[in-house]
């Protein structure tokens, strides 16, 4: 399973995400540009020591924006990425191919299925909007594949987001819709579909599994007017995958049809609010796994 | 019990401008400022500080809590702060001063301050009283979301009960302050160069006690946002016990995370043509 929502066929042609529609590919690449900037241009947390490393693997990495920048920054560091999309995967290749970056391998992973890595491999592993996708029961045998890649002492670290607040009524309500479709599919760590659940259990969950060292940072995602045009492209996002997911909205009985094409017309206007305000946190969440050696 | 509240509102200030760091928003040079408002003050620990640090102004601190006034008048004595003033009222809607009396109004925590309903009033009255190019300054705190299931679902009850008496703007957002709101309102109401600004906040036991002892300090408070729960019928006294109890057992584990979002609302009144 890769982040980008795609772009489906039959988008509601309304002024706002008519303008925001492009290729899926270079949206997701943009916002790894805004999410990089909210961390201050940070790749990964400061306390891991990339620069001795020799091999990163990106679970989810998408069409690769964050391995080709993590690559261009350390020439020497061997980069896997793996992803359940072939179509984001191919997109990658052809970027590889075109670049000097030799250093990156890309390999398919069925979502769910045991990494196509060998044992005790890898020094690092990224997992960017990823989490989102497991549902509870989902993550123990993910955390066990990772342990079982990793090195000992290696480092795992978990990124993900959440929205919080939006001044914009109509966008909230398809938000959550989205997470109240999921949650009734068991789909989601917080049952009550009011959050993903995911960015605060994410220090328990590493400390479950027996990481140490763990800690997480915490930034903030300005929505709002003054988070500027990608605040904007990140909400057009949210209601593009909700969009996306509309079939299981209604099928879920979350909402009518009709209502939810009323919502998107009205998030279009309140989109374009000169006083929305809103904000989504970030939490990148890390720890070593001590591999028994300790 | 105000006692315990007075507690409360200190920790709240200490972990708010903790993250801030600065008394006064960036734009503004506190050199620029002589007179303050500081509307709904608590037990005055904002405006103790102001009045420490910059012995220039003159600081006024109101509330409609007699207890919480005492409390500040005392504090103020014990730090030899001797330009701050601080007056019980009955309410916000009537301000015992002059129009223009003041360049800078702070309010922090609008939102438990000041109910919808009352709010036109407060706020034109607030207009009134600030001086024209004078500044209105928001502080809100919304906290969540948290790894403690009991205080997530305390929250939920807690906006339940709002939007049942009516003290929340929005009922689609589950927010327990309008933080988010406050810059339309500001714009609406006439004012200019109206900004906000973001803070993270890290409650949880990873950065500190600071967090456990703001949540430990609101809920010693528990008896009387308990006694408004029941009433306000959204859940049973046993209920809310025994999600109390459970919510000083989480936020003391060592995994408890939790965050929250310092929202800073700041807006310039224009001269009245």
């Amino acid at each position: 399973m890769s982040h980008p929502p795609y772009v489906p066929q039959t988008l509601p042609v309304t002024s706002s995400i008519q303008a925001g529609r492009g290729n899926a590919i270079n949206l997701n690449a943009l916002l790894h540009q805004y999410l990089l900037q909210v961390q201050g241009g940070l790749l990964y947390p400061e306390h891991i020591p990339v620069n001795t490393m020799e091999s990163v693997l990106d679970v989810g990495c998408g069409a690769g924006a964050w391995i080709f920048d993590l690559a261009k920054r350390n020439p020497k560091l061997r980069v896997y990425g793996i992803d359940a999309s072939e179509e984001a995967l191919q997109h990658a290749k052809r970027r590889r191919n075109t670049s000097s970056l030799r250093q990156i391998e890309l390999r398919h992973m069925e979502f769910l299925q045991s990494l196509p890595v060998p044992d005790s491999c890898i020094d690092f592993i990224h997992m960017q909007h990823f989490a989102r996708h497991l549902s509870p029961q989902a993550w123990p045998t993910m955390i066990d594949e990772c342990v079982r890649v990793l090195r000992p002492n290696g480092w795992l670290n978990v990124v993900e987001l959440e929205l919080c607040e939006i001044s914009s009524p109509a966008i909230l309500t398809i938000h959550r819709a989205v997470l109240q479709a999921r949650a009734k599919l068991g789909r989601t760590l917080d049952r009550t579909g009011h959050t993903l659940g995911v960015i605060q259990k994410l220090y328990a969950l590493l400390q479950n599994v027996g990481l140490y060292e763990v800690n997480y940072d915490l930034f903030t995602i300005d929505l709002g007017v003054l988070g500027g045009s990608t605040a904007h492209l990140f909400l057009t996002e949210i209601v593009r995958h909700a969009f996306i997911v509309k079939p299981l909205i209604v099928q879920q009985g979350v909402l009518a049809s009709a209502e939810f094409d009323q919502l998107v017309k009205e998030a279009d206007v309140e989109l374009q609010s000169p006083t929305l305000c809103g904000w989504a946190l970030l939490v990148s969440a890390y720890g070593r796994y001590g591999g028994g050696s300790d | 019990m105000a006692t315990g509240e007075a507690e409360s509102l200190r920790f709240q200030h200490r972990l708010f401008f903790r993250e801030l760091g600065a008394l006064f928003p960036d734009t503004l040079p506190p050199e620029a400022i002589s007179r303050v408002l500081d509307l709904s003050c608590g037990p005055g620990s904002w405006l103790i500080e102001v009045a420490q640090a910059y012995p220039h102004i003159c600081c006024v601190g109101v509330d409609l809590k007699p207890e919480l006034i005492r409390i500040a008048r005392e504090d103020a004595h014990l730090s030899h702060a001797t330009s701050v003033v601080f007056e019980g009222l009955q309410h916000y809607e009537q301000l015992p001063y002059g129009a223009n009396s003041f360049d800078f109004v702070h309010i922090q925590r609008p939102s438990a301050a000041i109910t919808p309903q009352k709010w036109p009033r407060v706020l034109r009255e607030i207009t009134r009283v600030l001086r024209p190019d004078g500044w209105i300054h928001f502080l809100d705190f919304e906290l969540g979301p948290t790894s403690s299931v009991a205080l997530n679902t305390f929250m939920r009850y807690l906006h339940e009960a709002h939007v049942k008496t009516q003290r929340v703007f929005s009922s689609e957002s589950t927010a327990l302050t309008s933080a988010l709101l406050f810059p339309r309102f500001l714009k609406e109401a006439g004012y200019a160069e109206v900004a906000y600004t973001l803070h993270a906040v890290d409650v949880g036991n990873q950065s500190g006690s600071a967090g456990k002892d703001y949540i430990l300090a609101v809920l010693a408070e528990d008896k009387r946002i308990g006694t408004y729960l029941v009433e306000s019928g959204v859940v049973s006294q046993e209920e809310i016990e025994r999600v109390v109890m459970t919510i000083r057992q989480d936020v003391v584990r060592l995994k408890y995370c939790a965050t929250g979002m310092l929202v800073s609302v700041v807006g310039r009144k224009v001269e009245e043509r």
